[in-house]
């Protein structure tokens, strides 16, 4: 299964085709979700679906480079469309009154502990793996 | 500040929000240091009051646009995860940690609001702690969580866990297991924080990201949903 090709388009092309490409997948996940009346899941059926569509198309042909660019250079700014809300989000800090202690708390306990825990977990697994395949290779040159 | 028709108010929002992301985003390749988000989030709050424009009609003048826009980040963010190059990663492991990650990243924190005694809109909000923005603003839309305070939570748990991921990681030495971890606590921020790491960092870091998103998009809402909350 090849994860990318290489097909070179111009920028501005690429920019075009894939931003199409999500509108439509988009759009069409909304009147879905309205016609199955879960309007409010229509961005993550939308997720869900383009996910699949690429991983189709990906398992058939592999995905052209210009897709992974045109979104690496999209999701660069991506920023931009949580703008507004984050703007929010920095006022609601002030406003969150008897509820800061309690909100930073359960924030940086539940952000530090899993982060801790799924490092040490991974570290483990993972070098267990290496370790794992290491035997396996000495085993095999050891073979005559 | 008033406007007399829609149109007006929505093209003055979208205009004043594009002049603060495009701002930031000059300070911050001038300022490596400087995070964008949160230049950009204090330039609108700082335009806002230069400008007397309430939040509340800055914000529902700019919603019918961001919410587009947002969508199609989310739908957007399928593409690195479809493209991501499986080749020598232990795929079978990675899974069963990002499990343990995703149900650990959303049941912990609204365990801890709970035990706070915090708002129901706030232990909703905190189901979306450990996805990357776009996806967590779609999560928290679909259960009902308060869009700004479940923001407020994914950026400001993004900008801890990646500024104190090195004195935490100090016994740790391999880079996949940082990068992983970084992607799967603190999402975007912890993702810029793996690729300054090493480039194995940032490709797990990323891989946790993605995929984390993903799964919790997938199965938070049907566990809120189950529960009635």
């Amino acid at each position: 299964m090849k994860s990318v090709h290489s097909s070179h388009l111009p920028l501005w092309i690429s920019l075009i085709l894939t931003l199409t490409m999500v509108i439509v997948v988009r759009e069409t996940a909304v009147v879905l979700c309205q016609l199955a009346g879960i309007e409010k899941a229509a961005n993550i059926v939308g997720l869900v679906a383009m996910f699949v569509i690429l991983m189709i198309w990906r398992l058939l042909k592999g995905l052209p480079n210009w897709l992974t660019q045109a979104s690496n250079t999209l999701l660069v700014d991506s920023g931009f469309a949580f703008l507004p809300v984050s703007a929010g989000a920095g006022l609601l800090l002030f406003a969150l009154g008897d509820e800061l202690l309690g909100v930073m708390v359960t924030m940086i306990v539940s952000t530090l502990i899993p982060m801790w825990g799924l490092a040490l977990l991974a570290n483990r697994w993972l070098n267990q793996d290496a370790n794992a395949d290491s035997g396996t290779t000495n085993q095999q040159k050891e073979q005559p | 500040m008033t406007f007399d028709s829609v149109f007006m108010a929505t093209l003055a929002a979208v205009l004043l929000t594009l002049a603060a992301h495009v701002i930031a985003r000059v300070l911050a390749r001038k300022l490596s240091w400087l995070p964008m988000v949160i230049t950009a989030l204090v330039l609108v709050l700082v335009f806002l009051f230069l400008l007397q424009w309430d939040y509340d009609s800055y914000y529902s003048a700019a919603k019918p646009v961001f919410d587009h826009l947002l969508g199609y980040v989310t739908v957007l963010l399928a593409v690195p995860l479809a493209a991501m190059n499986f080749k020598g990663l232990p795929v079978k492991k990675l899974s069963l940690i990002v499990a343990i990650a995703s149900v650990i990243g959303a049941l912990l924190p609204m365990s801890l609001a709970y035990l706070f005694s915090l708002s129901h809109d706030t232990i909703l909000a905190f189901a979306t702690r450990s996805v990357t923005t776009p996806i967590g603003l779609s999560v928290a839309d679909l259960i009902k969580a308060p869009l700004a305070m479940a923001n407020l939570i994914i950026i400001v748990s993004g900008l801890i866990g990646g500024t104190l991921a090195r004195f935490l990681f100090r016994g740790i030495d391999d880079d996949r297991a940082k990068g992983l971890a970084l992607g799967l606590a603190a999402h975007a921020f912890g993702t810029v924080e793996a690729w300054q790491i090493s480039h194995t960092a940032g490709r797990y870091a990323a891989f946790g990201l993605a995929v984390n998103g993903l799964v919790t998009a997938v199965w938070v809402p049907v566990f809120i949903g189950a529960l009635g909350i």
